[in-house]
């Protein structure tokens, strides 16, 4: 017997994430990680995001370049009791795609609710 | 366990979203108990300038000085690290229920609850405070208040644990643990045996606690158990 397929939510959540990751600046899951701690944060420094990703310095300035790119976030030199330190602060329009993040997470079928959709 | 690395141009799939988060999540962990050590010492420190420090000032040659300057640099001593102390507070926990949102939405689900409020807290503290003062009508009325106030804020304590960490780390339960023994202890101390040293006692030991839990927090975030285990 032929089941029904997925069900519109779940039809609906991924196209939702296909429409998150036809984003350029959403095209790496590196530069995922940092959306999603810096929605968190609000503000992190450049050591924390390499401790975070494990991303060579001039990877991370690349992620961090594409992001700032497309106004998700904005770093800049603070001065610190260890010394000048970059920090990137998340932007409102990186709000916005957090918020759209986590949206996209709750939507997400789990493995039980793939395995219902596939026909019996 | 944090994966190895994340390469520059790793094509997202959907489902790897999921697996993104938790490692968002495993990180966050160690990063937030780094947070809550800052947020131990610095009320254990500022629990210590409200006891502590006007003897330990005794024992300076700043004792030499006016007693209304002794008073005023006391006083700006406690309203600087309170006014730090409650900014810390605030900022850890719209942290923690950051964390907690992104955690139940990996697992896939909505808040069922909403964030603590913290007036509906006050109000609450002072009520109570205000009761059992007018029941005991006890000469330590504004240690009771205090009191009140300090014991319904472990529970507002307890709560924002519970959501920023999953389990609650040890430093996270004995500081919780010490907080509510001082408000019992205090309580007891007061209105059983009027014994108001002993308000000083139980809230001077729960700081000297807390800013233990600060040290092993900040130095023992490597032996996590994995998020969720």
């Amino acid at each position: 017997m032929i089941g029904h397929g997925p069900g519109p939510e779940v039809r609906e959540s991924l196209a939702g994430l296909g429409e998150q990751f036809a984003q350029e600046e959403l095209r790496s899951s590196a530069r995922i990680l940092i959306m999603l701690s810096l929605g968190v944060n609000q503000r992190l420094s450049f050591s924390t995001l390499l401790e975070l990703t494990h991303c060579a310095k001039g990877s991370l300035s690349y992620h961090l370049k594409q992001l700032e790119g497309a106004g998700l976030l904005q770093t800049s030199m603070v001065f610190t009791f260890g010394g000048p330190r970059v920090v990137a602060d998340i932007t409102e329009k990186g709000r916005t795609q957090y918020r759209g993040l986590i949206d996209e997470l709750r939507r997400l079928p789990g493995p039980g609710e793939h395995s219902a959709a596939v026909p019996s | 366990m944090v994966p190895k690395s994340f390469q520059e141009e790793d094509t997202a799939e959907p489902l790897d979203l999921r697996a993104t988060a938790r490692s968002a999540l495993r990180f966050e962990r160690g990063f937030l108990r780094r947070r809550w050590a800052a947020y131990y010492a610095l009320w254990g420190v500022t629990v210590l300038s409200y006891y502590l420090f006007p003897y330990l000032f005794d024992l300076t040659p700043f004792a030499q000085l006016p007693f209304g300057v002794q008073f005023a640099v006391d006083a700006s001593l406690d309203v600087v690290l309170t006014f730090a102390a409650l900014t810390a507070s605030i900022r850890i926990w719209g942290l923690s229920e950051r964390t907690f949102d992104l955690r139940i939405a990996t697992e896939g689900r909505r808040p069922m609850t909403r964030p603590a409020n913290l007036l509906r807290y006050l109000l609450v503290a002072v009520v109570l405070g205000g009761a059992i003062v007018l029941s005991t009508r006890s000469a330590s009325a504004a240690y009771l208040i205090g009191d009140t106030v300090l014991a319904v804020l472990s529970i507002f304590l307890l709560r924002h644990l519970g959501r920023a960490f999953r389990p609650v780390p040890t430093e996270g339960w004995v500081a919780a643990g010490a907080y509510l023994i001082a408000a019992v202890s205090s309580y007891v101390s007061l209105i059983l045996l009027r014994y108001p040293v002993g308000h000083l006692l139980a809230w001077g030991t729960a700081a000297v606690i807390w800013l233990g839990c600060a040290v092993y927090a900040r130095f023992r975030t490597h032996d996590e158990p994995p998020e969720g285990s």
